[in-house]
């Protein structure tokens, strides 16, 4: 079959699926629709899709519009942030209407606690909590995830010195300028080889090893706009990461092997989740992290995100943390954000 | 409401911040009574049983987040809000639960209808077996991310598209975009989700 010889037309193809909005257009399209095989071929995909979303209309609201955090939603019920894509899921959620409006009544209405002390139980609840929070144990789960933040915003702060004269090199053959809508996320190296640091051949283990034995943190460097995996030469430039030399003394991590089967046959494409989904369905990691070189044009030129297994929930199973070049956020409000909250010094 | 901490404030949450144990009986006192208003308010319509749960959800959230109490409205906002933020997740839980149990009367099946291949959709189908429900959880996945996939342009059209079904005078009316702009972008918006999503549909 042959490429359409309109493509001024073909680009209007929407049109003759709603022709009440465009009747003036019907005819033309109409007539050029039967002269043009590849066009009605393509009709009939947009069709399909058509139908597809209108037969799936609740679960693309699900997945188009999900509910806003309840933070965010409070934000915009009490007007202190305004957010087009919740004004838009508000059009479509009923639930999310409702708790707009008990939101803003609430925030109308004088509380009368009557009730002025808690009970027994209450009371014990927060003493456990405050103590699971706050003891020992807590205090030294949060020093190893501040170490490896630690480490992650050392090595973010000095880009030119972490990445080396030999990742510019391929940012230059590799990153071609394109639209950001053409941009693809690929996954250069998925791991290396590591010196792990729990061997006991060594002598006992120091404290912190001890701690962080059982978490297994899994690193992947991704091109964005690269169309192929850079094979030896990623092995090289991986070598070279800092941060990866400074995570080895600490953690646990996947074996490239393991990585690899999880992301085998997986489209990366724009979908950086796509990538962590695919490595905690598949593999032990309790956190992975993402380093996107991105291009020039980009603005900051590497991002680094903190994707972390959250046990808790069957939706949303993954939280990410995202981290700039040039700095750790200081305001964080997604799930994972607890994560950074706990590692940053008080 | 949203004034910022005072000294007594900051010293407060430093205090608890480095586990003295008073600090958080002296938080726990003055900010329980916020806490018990917040979620017992009638308009919620919590059970009694549930506004017990609640509110020990809201204090573990307390204790959790003070660490990240940034000091830029004071601790009785920052306790309100939390509490605000936990009734609606126990408001959402509540719903998500009795959707789920209407879906186990009605189990979810991905079934073709017919000639068309284009016409799947997600059924209720009282016969499905454990294995047609993973299919179809499967497939709701890769939708998932192939919609994750699309720009967010591309999420946006098609929601006003087809979800809120306004037209595209009107969609260009809210976007401030040209209508014949909007058909270009929208068909390739859907020619990317047919290709990603094709051999599932």
């Amino acid at each position: 079959m042959g490429a359409c010889k309109r493509p001024d037309i073909a680009e209007r193809l929407m049109m003759a699926l709603s022709p009440s909005d465009f009747p003036h257009e019907a005819a033309e399209l109409e007539a050029h629709l039967k002269e043009c095989p590849a066009c009605r071929e393509e009709m009939k995909a947009l069709r399909r899709m058509e139908k597809f979303l209108g037969d799936n209309k609740d679960l693309m609201a699900e997945l188009l519009s999900p509910c806003p955090e309840a933070d965010a939603l409070t934000s915009f019920a009490l007007g202190e942030a305004s957010d087009p894509s919740v004004e838009r899921h508000l059009e479509l959620c009923i639930d999310c209407r409702e708790q707009v409006a008990l939101i803003r009544e609430l925030s109308q209405e004088k509380l009368d606690s009557g009730k002025l002390s808690a009970s027994a139980q209450e009371r014990s609840f927060f003493h456990e909590a405050v103590a699971k929070e706050y003891g020992p144990a807590k205090r030294r789960e949060a020093r190893a995830i501040q170490n490896l933040w630690e480490t992650v915003s050392d090595w973010l702060n000095i880009p030119s010195l972490a990445l080396g004269a030999a990742v510019a090199a391929l940012l230059m053959v590799f990153l071609m300028p394109r639209g950001p809508e053409e941009l693809r996320l690929t996954p250069v190296l998925s791991s290396a080889v590591w010196e792990k640091p729990s061997d006991t051949t060594k002598g006992p283990l120091e404290p912190k090893e001890l701690l962080t034995a059982r978490k297994k943190v899994a690193v992947i460097l991704l091109l964005h706009g690269a169309s192929e995996p850079l094979g030896q030469d990623a092995e090289q430039i991986y070598s070279k990461l800092e941060i990866v030399k400074k995570l080895g003394a600490a953690y646990d991590f996947l074996s490239p092997k393991e990585i690899k089967e999880a992301l085998a046959g997986r489209e990366v494409s724009g979908n950086l989740i796509n990538v962590a989904d695919a490595i905690f369905d598949r593999t032990s990691a309790d956190y992975l992290l993402a380093f996107e070189i991105l291009p020039a044009n980009a603005g900051d030129a590497v991002k680094g995100t903190l994707f972390q297994r959250d046990r808790k929930g069957d939706l949303g199973s993954i939280s990410q943390t995202g981290l700039s070049i040039s700095r750790i956020p200081s305001r964080i409000t997604t799930m994972g954000a607890e994560l950074l909250l706990e590692a940053e010094p008080s | 409401m949203s004034h910022k901490p005072d000294e007594l404030e900051k010293s407060l949450v430093e205090r608890c911040c480095s586990g003295d144990r008073d600090a958080w009986d002296l938080l726990f006192e003055t900010h329980y009574p916020t806490i018990f208003a917040v979620v017992s308010w009638r308009k919620w319509r919590f059970r009694p049983e549930d506004q017990e749960d609640i509110i020990q959800e809201v204090l573990a959230e307390v204790v959790k987040a003070l660490n990240s109490f940034e000091q830029a409205c004071s601790l009785s906002t920052f306790v309100h809000r939390i509490s605000v933020n936990t009734c609606i997740t126990c408001l959402r839980r509540k719903a998500a639960l009795k959707r789920r149990s209407s879906q186990l009367q009605t189990p979810l099946d991905m079934v073709g209808s017919g000639d068309d291949p284009g016409a799947v959709q997600l059924k209720a189908n009282p016969e499905s077996g454990p294995e047609e429900l993973l299919l179809a959880k499967e497939r709701v996945s890769f939708l998932r991310n192939a919609l994750a996939a699309l720009e967010e342009r591309c999420r946006e059209l098609i929601t006003l598209r087809y979800l809120m079904e306004l037209s595209f005078a009107e969609i260009a009316e809210r976007t401030g975009a040209k209508t014949n702009t909007l058909v270009v972008q929208l068909k390739r918006c859907l020619n990317r989700l047919f290709k990603m999503i094709e051999g599932e549909i």
